[in-house]
């Protein structure tokens, strides 16, 4: 007996939470990994200190005004939990934050705006209910990241120098992925807010500054009750491993709910494609530098540039101020304590303190330069699988001669933004009285500038190969390259594996003496993969999205 | 007369498919081609070919007798093209938008571009995130005619636009051609391509099935006759040429190629009292077209 196909096929009403997870899963299972890693790099590494290092440690850095504007304000620091949850933590909030608002805005706002949601309210779905399944799809993901994150702190605490217990590790993950979850409530409610993607995700940037900034506060100075009301001081002193203090899990949740209700409400009572915020629908023309595509590429890269060089500059202005606090710190402990920090220097050389802190400030910086290169390169991907480039190659222009632009905008402000911080940076010291030489950071300024060119040489190589992979490639550069340094300052790893992250080849400035040599060859490399690239762009097919 | 565009065996292959099989075509100067064929034949694909936006996996093109590999930047200085999808920087508004292609093709005629602007009745100020997929349509199409370029090429340019627009655009398209202007017109509006167009090509998965004027189409194809009578129609199944009969009441309609004498002598001495023939429209020739192809290909 033959069966017949059912003549219609019923779908399930979870059909776009289900879409959702699958967009966002393997981000957030890579991210879940990202966070084991380090802490087991971070954890490993101090317990394998003696119990006197571990003292002179928590004796310098417990009470530095710097570390602590950085890190938060450390408890039991000379414990591996205390430690752990002092150096881990910040920087998980921070990534899992800005994660989570990048990803809720291209998901809400992003989709709506390049008109998918329309597909989505054609059919049996209200605007809140679509709303809704996107962010039950977008927690779901996140609820994966924090079972991969609890699995790989439960396996970390097993170790008999570590020692902490599975509860302790699910509290630690939860307390990582806090401000991942904070955010994805606040990126939702900006994107009803906000009329476009880039907009409502500066607003989100920007209540993360504020955030981050009151946090600063409270840890560097008396006003501790400031960590209070701002929702990244909260997750601070849930404290885990170390005395948790779960009641501030209560303002957490609340907070969520607040912006998840209100984003609700907005997403109800508004009409699609509409917004709290209106933007501007009509506007004399300005077309000073719309006469051709470098002038282009300008006018509409202008505000995006600028933020970067604007952020990363007040970034560096903000460290030079605190080059003296932090300085201490780093004067009274050993070189392999200092390590467990990060990779320092691999010099037997003394250093002051100061120095030693600006090359960590530095190395920050290095990595920041290359986040811009590597976003850079996903603008231009971005510019082939829009269609805009089919605008501009039917008309005279080479393609070369475009992507020579492109290429030279994305230089110029990597170097521009590398002196500009170089400046602030010791502008910020020249306030401390360090004396350390405007000479000494200018070049340890001019030594950040090769990785970043390298990650645009590689990028512009993958943008010509496999563009639809070149945001993967250039971000799995820097994330392969961040991370490999991270468990080399804690693991001993064999030096053919360390060496293929970028950072593993370049010293950190102004404590190590810059290598030329090595930051020429980063810049040959990149150069000849340029021209390959070039090369492979001009005679390949125009790919879409 | 000279040949704007030649392609010789010009085809495109996506791994095992074929996206345009060998293609020999071309295009004379100051004429309005219709590059005709369903979704998929091949249509956009010859396009992008001919612009250089994607490499051609076997064969070769020529415009203005330069190879398109090879001297794309001379050829795109002399092009305008509108294409069917449209891709624009939503942040710029449309005037903005416009005088930047304009700028990017290396120069524009600003009165015409105001002419067209009135004549399109567009509203320039607006970002371009703000309009419909017409207006942004009306920018393209703005952009591609204000630079007066010796070839147009134009992609599905009336898709969006309304009734009064799209007559806008005929207009603009037969201004063009009393200028002197060749286009290459790839369109799905057969009214359209019969109202403009001096020859039509037409494609289908990838091959180029038909060429020539729509005169010389009718010409090989099918008259259409349509007969009433009195009392039951005659029987004319049988005769030379004769295809497609059919009998409704006492109406009698039928096709036939090639001398109509015999027919006709048979329908007058059955006394019709109505007689009405007349040519197969481009929709017809069209339909007919694909409907042989398909029979030749189910066999």
């Amino acid at each position: 007996m033959s069966t017949q196909p059912a003549p219609y096929v019923h779908a399930k009403r979870s059909v776009i939470r289900r879409f959702t997870v699958k967009r966002t899963l393997r981000g957030a299972a890579i991210w879940g990994l990202i966070f084991g890693l380090y802490v087991a790099s971070k954890t490993i590494a101090f317990a394998t200190l003696s119990s006197a290092a571990r003292a002179k440690l928590a004796t310098s850095f417990g009470n530095n005004v710097g570390l602590n504007v950085l890190l938060g304000r450390p408890v039991d620091i000379g414990t591996v939990a205390g430690y752990c949850t002092w150096v881990c933590i910040s920087v998980m909030m921070i990534i899992g934050s800005i994660w989570a608002f990048m990803l809720v805005t291209k998901n809400l706002r992003g989709e709506e705006t390049d008109g998918r949601w329309e597909l989505f309210l054609s059919g049996r779905y209200s605007p809140r209910e679509v709303l809704l399944s996107v962010l039950s799809g977008l927690t779901t993901s996140l609820l994966f990241l924090f079972v991969i994150a609890a699995l790989c702190f439960t396996l970390i605490g097993h170790d008999h120098v570590v020692h902490f217990g599975a509860q302790a590790a699910v509290f630690f993950a939860m307390t990582a992925i806090a401000g991942a979850a904070e955010f994805l409530a606040f990126g939702a409610l900006a994107s009803q807010l906000m009329p476009t993607r880039s907009r409502a995700a500066g607003l989100s940037a920007g209540f993360f500054a504020v955030c981050f900034f009151l946090k600063a506060v409270a840890d560097a100075t008396t006003a501790v009750w400031v960590l209070n009301i701002t929702p990244l001081g909260w997750i601070e002193k849930l404290h885990p491993l170390v005395g948790s203090s779960p009641v501030w899990l209560i303002p957490i949740a609340g907070f969520i709910a607040v912006c998840t209700i209100a984003t609700v409400v907005l997403a109800g009572r508004r009409d699609l494609g509409d917004s709290v915020v209106s933007d501007k629908d009509t506007a004399e023309p300005k077309t000073q530098l719309l006469f051709s595509p470098f002038g282009l590429a300008i006018r509409l890269l202008r505000t995006s540039i600028a933020s970067w060089v604007i952020g990363v500059s007040l970034m560096a202005l903000f460290y030079g101020f605190l080059t003296k606090a932090a300085a201490q710190a780093f004067n009274e402990v050993s070189l392999k304590a200092q390590s467990t920090l990060g990779r320092i220097i691999e010099s037997s050389q003394q250093h002051t303190g100061a120095i030693l802190y600006l090359s960590i400030v530095f190395l920050l910086i290095m990595i920041v330069l290359m986040v811009y290169a590597a976003n850079a390169l996903g603008a231009i991907r971005e510019d082939e699988a829009a269609g805009h480039l089919d605008n501009l190659f039917v008309r005279p222009i080479s393609r070369t001669r475009w992507l020579v632009g492109r290429i030279v905008i994305v230089a110029s402000v990597i170097v521009v933004a590398s002196l500009a911080t170089t400046l602030c940076t010791w502008l910020g010291m020249v306030s401390q009285h360090t004396g350390i030489s405007l000479h000494s950071v200018l070049i340890a300024g001019l030594n950040t500038i090769a990785p970043a060119v390298f990650v645009l040489g590689i990028g512009i190589l993958a943008f010509a190969l496999v563009p639809r992979f070149t945001t993967f490639v250039v971000y799995g550069i820097i994330a392969w390259s961040f991370l490999i340094l991270m468990l080399s300052s804690g693991l001993s790893l064999n030096h053919w594996f360390t060496d293929t992250s970028v950072l593993q080849h370049v010293p950190l400035a102004p404590a190590a003496n810059p290598d030329w040599t090595a930051a020429g060859v980063l810049i040959v490399i990149a150069l000849v993969a340029s021209i390959i690239g070039a090369a492979i762009f001009k005679n390949r097919d125009l790919q879409s999205a | 007369m000279s040949v704007i565009i030649r392609t010789e065996e010009l085809s495109k292959h996506y791994g095992s498919f074929i996206a345009l099989s060998p293609l020999n075509l071309e295009v004379n100067k100051g004429e309005v081609l219709g590059y005709l064929g369903p979704n998929g034949a091949g249509k956009t694909v010859t396009i992008r070919l001919l612009l250089g936006l994607i490499k051609p996996t076997s064969g070769r093109a020529e415009i203005f007798g330069l190879d398109t590999q090879k001297k794309l930047v001379d050829i795109h200085k002399r092009i305008a093209y509108v294409p069917g999808e449209t891709s624009l920087w939503p942040s710029l508004t449309g005037r903005e938008t416009i005088e930047l292609l304009g700028n990017l093709h290396g120069g524009y005629d600003k009165p015409y571009m105001e002419k067209l602007i009135k004549r399109f009745q567009f509203a320039e100020n607006k970002k371009v995130r703000t309009y419909s997929k017409g207006n942004k349509q009306k920018v393209n199409i703005i952009a591609a005619f204000m630079t007066r370029a010796d070839l147009l090429i134009l992609d599905e340019p009336t898709s969006g636009l309304d009734p009064l627009m799209e007559q806008a655009f005929r207009e603009t398209v037969l201004e063009a051609k009393e200028n002197g202007q060749t286009v290459f017109l790839s369109s799905h509006i057969l009214d359209e391509v019969e109202a403009l167009c001096d020859r039509v090509a037409i494609l289908r998965a990838g091959h180029l099935i038909e060429v020539g004027t729509l005169s010389e189409m009718r010409h090989l194809s099918a008259l259409t006759v349509e007969a009433t009578f009195l009392g039951d129609p005659p029987k004319v199944a049988k005769l030379k040429g004769v295809t497609n009969v059919s009998v409704t009441g006492h109406v009698l309609k039928c096709q036939i190629q090639g001398p109509i004498d015999e027919l006709l002598s048979v329908l007058a001495a059955a006394k019709p009292t109505s007689l009405l023939s007349r040519e197969p429209s481009l929709e017809e020739l069209f339909l007919s077209l694909y409907g042989e192809k398909e029979t030749t290909n189910q066999k």
